[in-house]
């Protein structure tokens, strides 16, 4: 993907033919609860094997679009297909294909970690012999085997995202969906869950919905930006961040910044910010050599000079004028 | 047999949970033991714990409409139902796997409550059968009940005071701990649109005076119009909210 594509703003019904190198597609994908548009129209294509995370704030559609494609809520309009099955006229088919691990952690508290993960093994049809060995071999790739038989409400927030995460792959699902998969969990924890996904990229379809930039930035294979039930921007991360962007900034530490020097530099640029000992330089066309030049003529000793790597909460701002909170 | 697995996991997330055991057993037996205890002495022959037998059996078949919105609201609102729901299991599997836990408990409490009767001196004169189908209309039309409120609950923390509060109320109007003959006629007109003084009159007259079916024919009979109705509007409800 070189590209950044600029989402359609209106729902628009796309002709609804299933394309068979993608996992999961969406053709004018629409909620409407009442007077709420949640999801306004949505057109989406996952490759098969892709890490795609739909990033956007609390209550922009990700967790309603989630549910409409896990079959537990229908669409006001448009539909959508799980690998090649239309979810409002094969429901039971595409359950069969996903496994979903959702926003909350739920599981049964009173049950143990092998227990939870054999019953949605057999609710998948697994046999019972079948669903004792993966479920077993589950919680060791989780890290959760010495807790085996201890009930899952003694667990803490981390094991509990991880055995929801297990819950969700115990079937052998081509398509998994992680809904805010590491919401509320420590730093540490967030971690361990990121390094969980990260081994299953590849393998397997994921779809991931998150509010953490960080999150996305450092998983998804491509990004699908949420707001207002829209996905108004999609793409890789690093053609997110540097698409549409007609300005750099340079950030600039020295020993013994000097007024002169910094009059120096506004001859060339005009959006200069001085915070302490550093220089922020804001323009259209910063050129590395020049600012450095103009310094040591200045007999400024510099520290460091780098450019400021745009980020997706910029590129959140730049396209929906918000910020994306934490 | 997925209702069976989805069965297998309500009974071990009831009976490891100290808090609904005691709901379900410690309650209805906290009752027995201090309306056993203050009626043992030399009391009217009219009101002893013969008289309170069948009322408290019926008590803790009451008790299965807070059980059954505790056990469906609380995996609705948790959002446990629908994990649940992302696998290929079909609503009637849910409902089954619900329904037959809900029924095991109703008929180990009604034996439970029978044995502890008989251990309490009672003196049992029918037709056991007959006093037990009473019981088992009793509990399914509560299961029934509690599944139509868990249906149009939002959450448990909303749904199981409320509910706590009607069936309260409804035991004290239905003759579980005195006879609503003692109530006004207006009183006895609403408390008979419910099964429960049904069940406590019928009960009463087979364990106790020891008539047959024909008796209470008429109080069989309503009591399983009840049960089929509220099942069957419990089923539909509930089914609906797993289609939404």
């Amino acid at each position: 993907m070189t590209d950044t594509e600029k989402a359609p703003a209106t729902a628009v019904e796309s002709p609804r033919q299933p394309d068979p190198t993608l996992a999961v597609q969406t053709f004018g994908l629409s909620k409407i609860f009442g007077n709420l548009v949640a999801v306004d129209g949505i057109n989406l294509g996952i490759k098969k094997g892709e890490l795609f995370a739909l990033l956007g704030p609390n209550g922009a559609g990700k967790t309603t679009t989630i549910s409409m494609l896990c079959c537990l809520l229908k669409p006001t309009g448009g539909t959508a297909s799980i690998m090649g099955h239309d979810i409002t006229r094969e429901p039971y088919e595409v359950k069969k294909l996903i496994g979903v691990s959702p926003q909350e952690t739920t599981l049964s508290e009173h049950l143990n970690p092998l227990e939870n993960l054999e019953l949605i093994a057999n609710l998948h049809g697994i046999s019972s012999a079948k669903a004792k060995k993966w479920s077993k071999l589950m919680l060791e790739t989780m890290g959760l085997e010495e807790r085996a038989r201890d009930q899952v409400r003694k667990f803490s927030g981390g094991m509990k995202r991880r055995l929801s995460i297990a819950m969700a792959l115990i079937h052998d699902p081509q398509v998994l969906v992680l809904d805010e998969p590491t919401l509320g969990l420590d730093p540490q924890a967030r971690r361990t869950v990121w390094e969980y996904v990260a081994r299953l990229k590849g393998e397997k379809t994921i779809l991931l919905t998150t509010h953490y930039m960080e999150e996305a930035d450092s998983l998804a294979d491509r990004i699908g930006i949420i707001d207002g039930g829209k996905v108004v921007a999609l793409g890789s991360s690093f053609d997110l961040k540097t698409s549409g962007l007609d300005k750099h900034t340079m950030i600039i530490k020295g020993w013994n910044i000097t007024q002169n020097a910094v009059m120096n530099l506004q001859r060339r640029y005009s959006d200069i910010k001085i915070e302490g000992g550093t220089i922020l330089i804001t323009d259209r066309h910063l050129e590395f050599s020049d600012v450095v030049s103009r310094l040591h003529s200045e007999g400024i000793s510099l520290r460091s000079v780098y450019f400021k790597e745009p980020t997706l909460e910029d590129v959140f701002i730049r396209i929906t004028g918000k910020e994306l909170r934490e | 047999m997925r209702f069976w697995q989805l069965f297998v996991r309500n009974l071990k997330e009831t009976y490891r949970d100290p808090l609904a055991l005691g709901f379900l057993l410690a309650f209805p037996l906290l009752f027995t033991v201090v309306f056993g205890a203050s009626l043992s002495g030399n009391g009217t022959p009219s009101y002893n714990v013969d008289f309170l037998a069948p009322g408290i059996i019926v008590l803790s078949l009451l008790i299965m409409i807070p059980t059954a919105v505790r056990l469906l609201a609380r995996d609705k609102e948790k959002g446990y139902l629908a994990r649940l729901l992302t696998t290929p299991t079909r609503p009637w599997e849910f409902i089954l796997g619900y329904t037959l836990f809900m029924l095991l408990v109703a008929v180990a409490q009604i034996i439970f409550f029978m044995v502890l009767a008989q251990i309490l001196g009672v003196h049992i004169n029918g037709n056991i059968g007959l006093v037990f189908l009473v019981f088992l209309l009793t509990a399914i039309a509560s299961i029934g009940m509690g599944m139509l409120v868990a249906s149009f609950s939002k959450s448990k923390n909303q749904a199981e005071p409320l509910t706590w509060l009607f069936t309260m109320l409804l035991a004290w109007f239905s003759g579980v701990w005195f006879s609503i003959s003692f109530m006004p006629r207006y009183i006895q007109t609403i408390v008979n649109i419910f099964p429960y003084a049904h069940a406590v009159s019928a009960a009463h007259e087979i364990l106790i005076r020891g008539v047959d079916i024909a008796a209470v024919q008429s109080d069989i009979l309503f009591l399983g119009g009840w049960a089929a109705g509220a099942t069957a509007l419990g089923i539909f409800f509930f089914a609906r909210t797993m289609r939404s």
